[in-house]
C-alpha cells in the first residue's frame, strides 16, 4: 500500500485516471460504433453482456457487466416492459428505478462500472442508463468482537446503505444529516459523513469535510485508511477514532454531537472527536443498573492502571526499591527469582513476547487449533518456564494480571495502546526505579494533556478538569442525572476555556 | 508574544498554576530550616510566612489591576517606559532562570542523598528536566491543565502526613515562643522564600479569564492551601521529632515517613519522595515557562517554545556547577537577596509609581 | 511540512534508542542478590570491644521452601566497621533494610546506646522501624540458637516483642522512637528485658534506661503494665494479678484493664519544688476471682475501693523504684520544658539528681465494667 502511495506522489498527472480517453466523445447514432468503443475501453472485458433489442422499430443494444448488474431486474423492468409495449417513449416504459439520458460515452463508462445498464438505439445519439445494480449482502447480526450482555443484537455491515438505514431507523429526526464523499483517486469509496444539525458544531462539521476532501490516496481499503488521514496526531500512540460496528453505540455518540464516518464495503464506522474515557465505555454500563455499571466501570479503570503500571512496579520494586515489600512478602519472592539468571527486565521482555505470540497465534487460526495453542501456552509455557528457572513466578502473576487487564478494555485500539505504553515504562523502571516511573508517567499524562481531537481535549474530563464530566466517566450516574449534564459548548464560544468547560453558558 | 484566546486560562486553572509553582522543593526541609530559628515556633513563623505572601499578593494585584494591557511588557511599558520596561522583563526572565537552577540544584541534592547515591548528578537533572521541558513548551492553557490534573497528588501527600501521627509528642515544640518572636519573625523571614512561586502572577495575570477580583481570589486561594500544607506538615515534623533532633535531620518530612510502615505497603518515603518530585517538576515547569515567556515578549516572538529549550539547557549546564555545598549555599544566598528585589523591591515600587500617575490623571 | 515529520520521526527514533544506548541502573539494589538480615545483637567482650552478632534468614529455592536461618559474628571497635566485615562473610549482600529485631547484652546496654544506632539512622535505607530489647547475659547466645521450637529466632522475637507490645506488657518502641527519646533531655526510655531461664525465653519486664544507658534495673511484668498504664499507653488491654487485703480476708484476683484516663499534672511549687499530681480512673474486667466475695453492689465497691488502694500503693512503689534509677519514663522534664520553660532553664543541668526528688503522688481509681459470663 505505502508503495502505491509513494508512486502516486511521483506522477501528479494521473489524478485524472478515471478519464479514460483525453478527449471527449459523444454518443453515436451507430449502435455499433457505441458498443465497440465501450468493449475497447474496457479492454473486451470477458463479463461484458450484450443483448438485442427491438423497440420502436429500431434495432437496440442492451449492455452491462454482468457481475455488478442483477439479470433478474434488467430482465423485470426494462426487457418485458419493452418487448410488451413495442412502441413508445423509451423513459415511459422503462420501469427501473433509476433511468437518466446520456451523451456522453466517457460518462457511459463510469457508469457500467458502477453496475448500471446501458441500452442504445439505432439512429437516436442518445443513451438510456437504467438502475440495475446488484447488492449482495449478508444478514444483520452481532459483531464478534463487541458482543454485548443485553442491548440490541444488530451490527453494521459491508453495505454503506444498509448502515444508513439502521442509523436513520433508530433517529427518526430531520436533523440528522449524511453527506456522502467519494475518496480514494483510483477506487472511488463511498463514504458517509453522518451527525446531527443541532448538536455538532458548525466548524466541526467543516473541518472533517475539509481533512475527509484532502486525503490523497489512490483507494481506500478499510478505515483505518481515512483514520490516519484525518486523526490530528498522528506521532500519538493513543487513538484518537473510535471504532465500533454497533449501530446503538454509534447513535449515542450521534446524540452527544459527535459525527460518524461510515465508509461503503466496511462494516466499522469512525467515531470522532472522543476522548480517553470514551475507549472505557460500553452499551452494557447502561442496560445495568447503575450502581453496577459503575462499579464495572470503576474495575475497568483499575484495569487500565494495572496493565499500564504494574510490570514497572514489579520490576522497580525488585531491582531498586525491594525494602517496599512487607516482611512477608519479600522472602517468598526472593526465593523464587533468585534462581532467573536474567535481569527482571529481560525476564518481563520475554513473558511479554511470549503472550503476544500466544495472543497473535490465537487469533489467526480456526477454533478447534486455537484451543491447542491455549493449552501449550497456558500449560506447557506457563509451567515449564518456571521450572527451567527462566521466568519467576512472581513475574509469571505480574504479566497474567497485565494481560487479563489488557483486555477489558472495550476498544480494541485502546487495548493495543495500552499494551504497547508498558514497555517505555518498564525501561523506565529498570533504570531510575520508582522515579524513572513517575517521569514516566508525567511524560504520558503530559501527552494526553496536550492531545487534542478536532478542537477537543482528548483527556476531558480530567484535563481540562470538570467535575460534571466525571458523571457519565468514572462511574455511571442515573440516567436522569445524566440528561442534566451539559452538552459541547456552543459555537462561538469554542476557543475559550471556560467555554470548554462548560462555565460559560448561563 | 501576546495571549490569544486559545491561551487563556481560567481563574481556577489560575488557581493551580500558582499552587503547583509555589509547592517544590521546599516543602522536605522546611521543618528543619525554619527550626533553626524559630524552634517551637516554626510552625508560627511558616504562618507568617504565608501571610506576607498574602500582602504581596494583594499588592501585585493592585497594580496590575491598575496597568490593564495584553501582557506584562506592555503593562510595564505603559508605566515606567520602554527602556525600564525591557530592563525589567530581562532581569525577571533571568531571576526565573536563577530559581529554576537553584530548585534543580536543590533537587539533585535530595535525590542524590535519598535514593541516587551512585547515579552521575546529570543524569538525575536530565529525569526532570526532560519531564519539565516538555510541559513548558507547551501553552499556557496546557500546563495548567497539567497541573490541575497532578493537584489532586496532594491528597496523598497530605493523608501520608496523617498516617505519621502514630508516634508523636505534643509537648515536643512547646514552648512555641521558647526564643521570642523575634526569632520567630527571623524564621518568618526564611520561610517567606519558600513561599516564592506566587510572583508568576506578574507574567501570566492577563493571561486569565475572568474578572480581576476573581483572579485575586484564586491567587490568595492557591496560597491559602499551600500555607495549610506547609504550616500542616511543619507542624508534623515539630510534634515528631524531639527539638534536639530536629537539627540533625534535614529532610524531616521524608524521615517521619520512614519510621512506619503500613501493611501493604513498606517505606512510604519513596512514594512521597516520587510524588514531591511531580512537585518539583511542576515547580522547574513553571520557572522554565516564566523565563522564557519574558524572553518571548521581549523578542516579540510568537511562540515561547525555542527559548524553552534554550533556557532549560542553560539551566541544566548552570546546575551542575552549584552542587558543591559550598557554591548551593552561595547561590541559594545570592537567590535569597535578589529575590528580596524582585518580589518585594520592584512590585512596591511599581506599586507606588501605578498610585501616582493615577493620581495625576 | 514533510521535513517537519520526517524531524518529528527521527527525533522519537532517538529517544528510544537514547533509552536503550543510556546504561543506566546505577543504583541498583537486586532483591535477589540480598542477604536479609532479620535480626542484630550487640554484645561487649571481656575486653570492652563490640561484637555484632547478625541472623540472616532465607528461603532457599528447591528444598521443600523451608526457611532457615544463618548466623554470623564479628568483633570490632564500630557498627559500620563490624557490617563491613559481616559482608565479607556472608555470600551476597549484606542487606539491613528488613531488620525487625535489635538485641543487646545488658553489658553492652550500660554504655551509651546511640553510637551503636547512629549508622542506622544515616542510612537512608535502613529499617527505623525495627524493635530493640535488653537481654540479660549474652545476646548474640539467643541468636546463635538459630531456631527456637520450629520458629525461626527472629521471627520469635518480633512475635513476642509484638505481643507484649499488645497486652501493655513493654512500650511500644521502636528505633525511630527511641532516637527522640534519646535526644530529648526532658525523658528516658524503657527497653523490653529479655531472660533466659531453663531454655525458655520470656519478657521479664522493662529495663530502665537513663542517659541512653541501660541503669541496670528493670521494672518486673507486673510493675511494667502498672508502669504503661499511668504512662497512659494502655493498648488493647494489660492483665494484673493482685492479691487484695478486704476486710478481714485477702482477695485473689487477675483482671484485664480496659480503659483509662489519666490526668497528669507537673506544677513548680512556690519554693522551686516539682509536684506532680498523677491521677488515673480505670475500668476492669475481671477474669478471675479466685476468693468466694459476693457479688452485690456494695461488695462490689468495696472490691473496687481495695483494689485502687492496693493500685496505688504499688505505683508509689514502681515510682520510688524509677526515681531511684533516676529513670524518668513519664516524661517529667519534658512537661517542665513544655510548661514551665523558665524553671526548667534554671534546672537544666542537675536535672537528673533533681528528678530523684521530685514528689509524685500517683492516684488510681478502679472501676468494673464486667466479671466475665458468672457472678
Amino acid at each position: 500500500m505505502e508503495r502505491i502511495r509513494r508512486r502516486k506522489a511521483r506522477m501528479p498527472h494521473s489524478q485524472n485516471s478515471l478519464s479514460f480517453s483525453p478527449e471527449a466523445k459523444d454518443v453515436s447514432p451507430s449502435v455499433k460504433e457505441n458498443i465497440d468503443y465501450i468493449k475497447e475501453q474496457l479492454f473486451h472485458s470477458d463479463d461484458i453482456l450484450e443483448r438485442d433489442i427491438y423497440f420502436d422499430d429500431r434495432q437496440g443494444k442492451l449492455i452491462f457487466l454482468e457481475t455488478l448488474t442483477d439479470k433478474h431486474l434488467i430482465i423485470e423492468s426494462i426487457i418485458k416492459p419493452l418487448e410488451r409495449a413495442k412502441v413508445g417513449a423509451v423513459e415511459h416504459v422503462i420501469t427501473s428505478s433509476g433511468l437518466e439520458v446520456g451523451e456522453s460515452l466517457d460518462k457511459a463508462i463510469s457508469w457500467i462500472i458502477s453496475g448500471k445498464c446501458l441500452l442504445f438505439l439505432e439512429g437516436i445519439p442518445e443513451m438510456y442508463v437504467c438502475e440495475t445494480g446488484l447488492v449482495v449482502k449478508r444478514d444483520v447480526r452481532e459483531p464478534d468482537n463487541e458482543g454485548i450482555v443485553r442491548g440490541s443484537h444488530d451490527g453494521f455491515i459491508e453495505n454503506l446503505v444498509t448502515n444508513l438505514h439502521m442509523i436513520r431507523n433508530r433517529i427518526e429526526n430531520p436533523n440528522l444529516v449524511v453527506r456522502y464523499f467519494s475518496l480514494g483517486k483510483k477506487s472511488d469509496t463511498k463514504v458517509a459523513l453522518v451527525y446531527m444539525k443541532n448538536l455538532a458544531k458548525e466548524e466541526l462539521v467543516e473541518e472533517v469535510a475539509r481533512r475527509l476532501n484532502l486525503i490523497p490516496t489512490d483507494f481506500i481499503l478499510s478505515p483505518g485508511f481515512i483514520g490516519e488521514y484525518i486523526e490530528d496526531d498522528t506521532y500519538s500512540p493513543f487513538p484518537q477514532l473510535l471504532y465500533t460496528e454497533r449501530p446503538d453505540r454509534t447513535i449515542a455518540y450521534l446524540m452527544e454531537g459527535r459525527f460518524a464516518i461510515l465508509t461503503e464495503g466496511n462494516p466499522t464506522s469512525i467515531i470522532a472527536p472522543v476522548t480517553l474515557f470514551s475507549f472505557y465505555q460500553s452499551p452494557d454500563d447502561y442496560h445495568s443498573r447503575w450502581m453496577f455499571g459503575s462499579l464495572i466501570r470503576t474495575i475497568r479503570f483499575a484495569s487500565f492502571l494495572i496493565a499500564f503500571i504494574l510490570p514497572g512496579l514489579y520490576i522497580s520494586v525488585v531491582t531498586f526499591h525491594p525494602e517496599v515489600l512487607p516482611i512477608e512478602l519479600i522472602y517468598s519472592v526472593k526465593s523464587s527469582i533468585e534462581r532467573v539468571p536474567y535481569p527482571s527486565l529481560i525476564e518481563a521482555f520475554f513473558m511479554e513476547l511470549t503472550l503476544e505470540l500466544i495472543r497473535e497465534a490465537g487469533i489467526r487460526l480456526p477454533t478447534r487449533v486455537s484451543q491447542t495453542i491455549g493449552i501449550v501456552g497456558g500449560l506447557v509455557i506457563g509451567d515449564s518456564v518456571v521450572q527451567t528457572g527462566l521466568v519467576s513466578l512472581p513475574m509469571i502473576i505480574v504479566v497474567a494480571l497485565t494481560a487479563i487487564s489488557a483486555f477489558v478494555v472495550p476498544s480494541h485500539e485502546l487495548s493495543s495502546t495500552v499494551r504497547l505504553l508498558r514497555f517505555p515504562l518498564m525501561i523506565a523502571a529498570a533504570m531510575f526505579g520508582f522515579i524513572g516511573m513517575t517521569a514516566g508517567l508525567f511524560l504520558i499524562f503530559t501527552h494526553l494533556g496536550k492531545l487534542e481531537t478536532f478542537g477537543n481535549p482528548y483527556f476531558s474530563p480530567m484535563m481540562p478538569f470538570k467535575l460534571k464530566g466525571f458523571k457519565d466517566t468514572f462511574i455511571r450516574f442515573p440516567l436522569w442525572h445524566l440528561n442534566k449534564s451539559t452538552k459541547d459548548s456552543t459555537p462561538d464560544q469554542r476557543n475559550s476555556e471556560k467555554a470548554i468547560l462548560g462555565e460559560g453558558r448561563k | 508574544m501576546n495571549y490569544s484566546v486559545k491561551d487563556k486560562i481560567t481563574p481556577n486553572q489560575f488557581l493551580f498554576f500558582i499552587l503547583q509553582t509555589q509547592l517544590g522543593v521546599g516543602i522536605l526541609s522546611l521543618a528543619h530550616q525554619i527550626h533553626k530559628d524559630a524552634k517551637g515556633g516554626a510552625w508560627i513563623s511558616v504562618l507568617i510566612g504565608g501571610l506576607i505572601s498574602q500582602v504581596m499578593i494583594v499588592i501585585f494585584w493592585a497594580f496590575l489591576k491598575k496597568n490593564q494591557a495584553s501582557n506584562f511588557l506592555q503593562a510595564m511599558e505603559k508605566l515606567v517606559g520602554k527602556m525600564t520596561a525591557k530592563g525589567l522583563v530581562i532581569g525577571y526572565s533571568c531571576f526565573y532562570a536563577l530559581v529554576t537552577v537553584l530548585e534543580l540544584s536543590e533537587y539533585v541534592r535530595i535525590m542524590t542523598k535519598w535514593v541516587f547515591p551512585e547515579t552521575p548528578v546529570w543524569v538525575n537533572i536530565l529525569i526532570v528536566a526532560t519531564a519539565a521541558v516538555y510541559l513548558a513548551k507547551e501553552s499556557l492553557r496546557v500546563i495548567s491543565r497539567m497541573y490541575v490534573f497532578v493537584s489532586f497528588l496532594i491528597f496523598p501527600l497530605v493523608i501520608f502526613t496523617i498516617f505519621g501521627f502514630k508516634n508523636v509528642h505534643f509537648t515536643y515544640p512547646m514552648p512555641f515562643l521558647e526564643e521570642g518572636w523575634l526569632a520567630i519573625f527571623k524564621g518568618a523571614n526564611l520561610s517567606f522564600f519558600y513561599f516564592l512561586g506566587y510572583e508568576a502572577m506578574l507574567l501570566t495575570y492577563f493571561a486569565v479569564e475572568g474578572s480581576d477580583k476573581g483572579k485575586l481570589k484564586a491567587a490568595s486561594l492557591g496560597n491559602l492551601l499551600v500555607t495549610i500544607v506547609y504550616t500542616f506538615t511543619t507542624y508534623v515534623c515539630l510534634i515528631s521529632f524531639a527539638p534536639n533532633e530536629l537539627p540533625l535531620v534535614p529532610e524531616p518530612m521524608l524521615y517521619v515517613l520512614k519510621s512506619y510502615s503500613l501493611h501493604v505497603v513498606e517505606r512510604i518515603d519513596l512514594i512521597f519522595l516520587s510524588i514531591w518530585m511531580v512537585s518539583v517538576t511542576t515547580s522547574v515547569c513553571s520557572f522554565i515557562y516564566l523565563s522564557s515567556i519574558g524572553v518571548a515578549q521581549l523578542c516579540k516572538a510568537k511562540d515561547h517554545r525555542k527559548f524553552v529549550y534554550w533556557i532549560a539547557a542553560v539551566c541544566c549546564i548552570g546546575t551542575t556547577f552549584t552542587l558543591t555545598p559550598h557554591r548551593g549555599e552561595m547561590l541559594d544566598d545570592f537567590i535569597k537577596i535578589i529575590s528580596y528585589g524582585f518580589v518585594f523591591g520592584i512590585p512596591i515600587l511599581l506599586f507606588i509609581i501605578s498610585l501616582f500617575r493615577g493620581r495625576k490623571r | 511540512m514533510n521535513s517537519l515529520t520526517v524531524k518529528k520521526a527521527l527525533s522519537v527514533c532517538f529517544c528510544i534508542l537514547s533509552l536503550f544506548i543510556l546504561p543506566g541502573c546505577w543504583d541498583q539494589d537486586l532483591l535477589k542478590t540480598a542477604d536479609l538480615v532479620y535480626i542484630t545483637a550487640f554484645d561487649q567482650t571481656p575486653e570492652g570491644r563490640l561484637k555484632m552478632t547478625i541472623g540472616i534468614h532465607d528461603i532457599p529455592a528447591g528444598q521443600g521452601d523451608k526457611p532457615i536461618c544463618q548466623t554470623y559474628t564479628a568483633e570490632g571497635d564500630s557498627t559500620r566497621s563490624l557490617r563491613n566485615a559481616l559482608d565479607r562473610q556472608t555470600s551476597g549482600n549484606f542487606r539491613t533494610y528488613k531488620t525487625r529485631v535489635l538485641l543487646f547484652s545488658s553489658k553492652e546496654a550500660q554504655e551509651d546506646i546511640y553510637p551503636l544506632l547512629d549508622s542506622i539512622y544515616r542510612d537512608p535505607k535502613a529499617a527505623l522501624d525495627a524493635r530493640m530489647a535488653v537481654v540479660e547475659g549474652e545476646a548474640g547466645e539467643l541468636v546463635n540458637l538459630k531456631e527456637l521450637k520450629g520458629t525461626l529466632i527472629g521471627r520469635f522475637f518480633e512475635e513476642l516483642l509484638l505481643g507484649g507490645e499488645k497486652t501493655t506488657l513493654i512500650p511500644r518502641t521502636t528505633v525511630q522512637s527511641v532516637c527522640s527519646n534519646m535526644l530529648d533531655p526532658g525523658q528516658d526510655f524503657g527497653l523490653p528485658y529479655i531472660t533466659r531461664k531453663d531454655g525458655a525465653i520470656s519478657i521479664s519486664g522493662i529495663a530502665m534506661f537513663h542517659n541512653n544507658s541501660y541503669t541496670n534495673t528493670h521494672l518486673s511484668v507486673e510493675e511494667a503494665t502498672l508502669f504503661l498504664v499511668l504512662k497512659d499507653k494502655l493498648e488493647e488491654k494489660g492483665s494484673l494479678f493482685r492479691e487484695v487485703p478486704m476486710e478481714d480476708k485477702k482477695v485473689s484476683l487477675m483482671f484485664d484493664i480496659r480503659d483509662e484516663h489519666r490526668k497528669f499534672d507537673v506544677d513548680v511549687t512556690e519554693d522551686g519544688k516539682v509536684k506532680v499530681d498523677l491521677q488515673i480512673k480505670i475500668k476492669i474486667a475481671i477474669t478471675e476471682l479466685q476468693t468466694e466475695i459476693g457479688s452485690d453492689y456494695a461488695t462490689m465497691k468495696k472490691l473496687e475501693k481495695a483494689l485502687s488502694e492496693d493500685l496505688t500503693r504499688m505505683s508509689k512503689q514502681v515510682i520510688s523504684k524509677m526515681q531511684k534509677s533516676g529513670f524518668d519514663g513519664f516524661g517529667i522534664g519534658r512537661q517542665l520544658i513544655a510548661h514551665h520553660f523558665s524553671y526548667w532553664k534554671k534546672v537544666e543541668k542537675d536535672w537528673g539528681d533533681l528528678y530523684k526528688t521530685v514528689q509524685i503522688e500517683p492516684q488510681v481509681e478502679v472501676e468494673t465494667i464486667h466479671r466475665g459470663i458468672i457472678n
